[in-house]
């Protein structure tokens, strides 16, 4: 249980059965009365945002979440499946509770799962993933500037902005948290 | 460069060097125009070309020389930035202090001090004091004792009282922080709106936004408030039912257990008090009977029972609760009774009623207001931060 004193940004709590993250927190006590704290609260699931005050003193239970390290297998439709690493067990997914990481997914990715009651709620793929290029125009030889760039596809589907020097069949690093092209790097051992 | 200046015990006047030629001097090198000063607090004396060249550099600093008849020697030396403490908002913190001090003299106040370290601390059964030992408390407001100046027949105090609450931390609240109260006997809460505005005008040359605190005071009362941005009539105070109706239709939590003040507190915090004060300082007034504290209740003239309670408010932060004081003895003890049976239902300490206090008040209190301003909170809002963090220099 968490009690009003000890609220704190991100910090996660469970309300109605379902978990929320504190995005804001506020002590306030108007006059000389009784304290109450104002947060503002994002739904883990679904996104939704609330505002609610909680009276000083008051306790919530903590959200439970678990993260478990596991790999990506296959997509079908719109779910999307997973190994965990520890148990072998499969989790599924759907492409909207991946959100941006389903750009990323490719066989044998190694990701991180928030799981909340058992229950799979969010991924968190690794900062930066090498992925092949599958569809550009051919790349300009001496062309070294980083700054003029044209479109290519990934072997994801993804699509992303990459400079002119690169070659269909390159590949190169994303940094998944702008989703923008960092580097050429070379094929990975075993992909 | 040398850190040591402890030799600079003897003379270290720039007016004495003048006279004996010889010595040694300490003071900021300023710059007027094109020349370069050595300033203390005697004298100012412009520096000489053989100075300026045992400096490492020419830029506002603060040194030290060592002057004897055939050889001038740099003691210490360091810079200080250019714009100085004197723009920061801690230097113009301690400058409005002053102001407010003076502001308060010239309305012909006496400024008295009152113990920190008290038997009672407050009763307020939501407040929280640190323990200083032996049955003593650190006050949580001077309110007490200032009243039973009242009673001696100061007519017109004020204060600015260091106060602690214990437990109290946010971008509005340190556990101790400056409280200015002041007291008029005599006189009732319309005067002490008029000092308030009174004091916003005096403070709007040195705010972010002097237009605004130049503005007239406007006036709401709870009852208007909670009508205007709740659609709420307050009416009777023991039936829930209808603020529990408005909180639902808000989409605000409540508990089941909420009481009526819970309720009207939980409708306020997110519907009202942020609307306080946007456009022009705002006195909310007219409080509910049940949270008169230390007011005086009204005579009941409609539905909804009040009490001769305001407070302040400048862009939505709360900064001064006034009260129209409560002088009866009797009453006075039963309120303090029920806040004692609070304290214990709520398991806090519960302190001795303060019974010099009471006694004070047996013997005559004449009728007054009094009200507490939050200062570190006033020269917050006057010099558009929004947290305390900003601005206090500690």
């Amino acid at each position: 249980m968490l009690r009003t004193d000890e609220f704190r940004k991100k910090a996660k709590v469970e309300i109605d059965g379902a978990p929320w993250v504190m995005i804001d927190v506020e002590h306030v006590r108007p006059g000389k009365g009784q304290g109450f704290v104002r947060t503002k609260l994002k739904n883990l699931v679904s996104g939704q945002v609330l505002e609610r005050t909680f009276k000083s003193g008051d306790t919530v239970p903590s959200a439970r979440i678990e993260d478990v390290d596991a790999q990506f297998l296959y997509a079908s439709g719109e779910d999307y499946t997973f190994m965990n690493n520890r148990s072998y067990e499969q989790i599924a997914l759907t492409r909207e509770q991946l959100g941006d990481a389903v750009n990323y997914l490719y066989d044998g990715l190694e990701v991180s799962i928030s799981l909340y009651n058992g229950m799979p709620i969010s991924c968190d793929v690794p900062n930066f993933v090498e992925l092949e290029i599958t569809e550009c125009e051919p790349g300009i030889k001496g062309n070294s500037a980083t700054n003029t760039m044209k479109p290519a596809v990934l072997s994801t589907g993804y699509r992303v902005n990459v400079p002119l020097f690169i070659d269909q069949n390159e590949w190169i690093r994303v940094d998944t948290r702008t989703g923008e092209y960092s580097e050429r790097t070379k094929r990975p051992e075993g992909r | 460069m040398p850190q040591w200046i402890g030799r600079f015990h003897n003379r270290s006047s720039i007016a004495q060097f003048v006279e004996e030629q010889s010595g040694q001097i300490a003071g900021q090198i300023i710059q007027q125009g094109d020349l370069w000063y050595l300033q203390d607090q005697s004298a100012t004396l412009e520096l000489p070309a053989a100075w300026i060249a045992l400096l490492p550099k020419l830029s506002p600093a603060w040194a030290a020389f060592s002057i004897g008849p055939q050889k001038v020697q740099l003691d210490y030396w360091q810079e200080r930035p250019l714009s100085g403490p004197l723009s920061e908002p801690q230097t113009r913190r301690f400058r409005m202090i002053q102001s407010i001090r003076q502001y308060f003299l010239a309305q012909d106040f006496l400024e008295t001090d009152t113990p920190v370290r008290v038997p009672n601390p407050g009763m307020e059964p939501f407040l929280d004091s640190f323990s200083a030992e032996a049955g003593q408390w650190l006050r949580t407001s001077p309110e007490l004792h200032m009243k039973r100046l009242l009673c001696r027949g100061y007519d017109r105090i004020f204060q600015f009282a260091p106060s602690f609450r214990k437990g109290d931390f946010s971008r509005l609240h340190r556990e101790e922080f400056l409280m200015l109260e002041w007291y008029r006997s005599f006189s009732d809460l319309e005067v002490l709106i008029e000092d308030c505005q009174h004091l916003l005008n005096h403070l709007a040359p040195q705010a972010k936004d002097p237009i605004y605190f130049k503005q007239p005071i406007q006036r709401i009362t709870c009852q208007e408030a909670f009508h205007k941005w709740v659609g709420l009539d307050l009416r009777d105070h023991k039936d829930c039912e209808p603020l529990r109706a408005a909180a639902k239709l808000h989409n605000i939590h409540i508990d089941p257990a909420d009481d009526w003040d819970t309720l009207y507190f939980r409708l306020f915090l997110n519907l009202v008090e942020h609307h306080l004060g946007q456009e022009q300082p705002t006195i909310l007034e007219d409080y509910p009977a049940s949270q008169a504290a230390l007011a005086k209740r009204k005579p009941q003239s409609g539905e909804f029972a009040t009490c001769y309670r305001f407070e302040l408010y400048v862009k939505g932060v709360e900064l001064a609760n006034a009260f129209y004081e409560v002088c009866d003895a009797n009453e006075q003890r039963q309120r303090f009774e029920m806040d004692q049976l609070e304290r214990q239902a709520q398991r806090k300490p519960v302190y001795e009623l303060d019974e010099a206090f009471l006694q004070a008040l047996q013997q005559g209190m004449p009728p007054s207001a009094g009200i507490a301003l939050g200062l570190d909170r006033l020269v917050l809002v006057v010099l558009g931060h929004s947290d305390l963090a900003e601005i206090l220099p500690f």
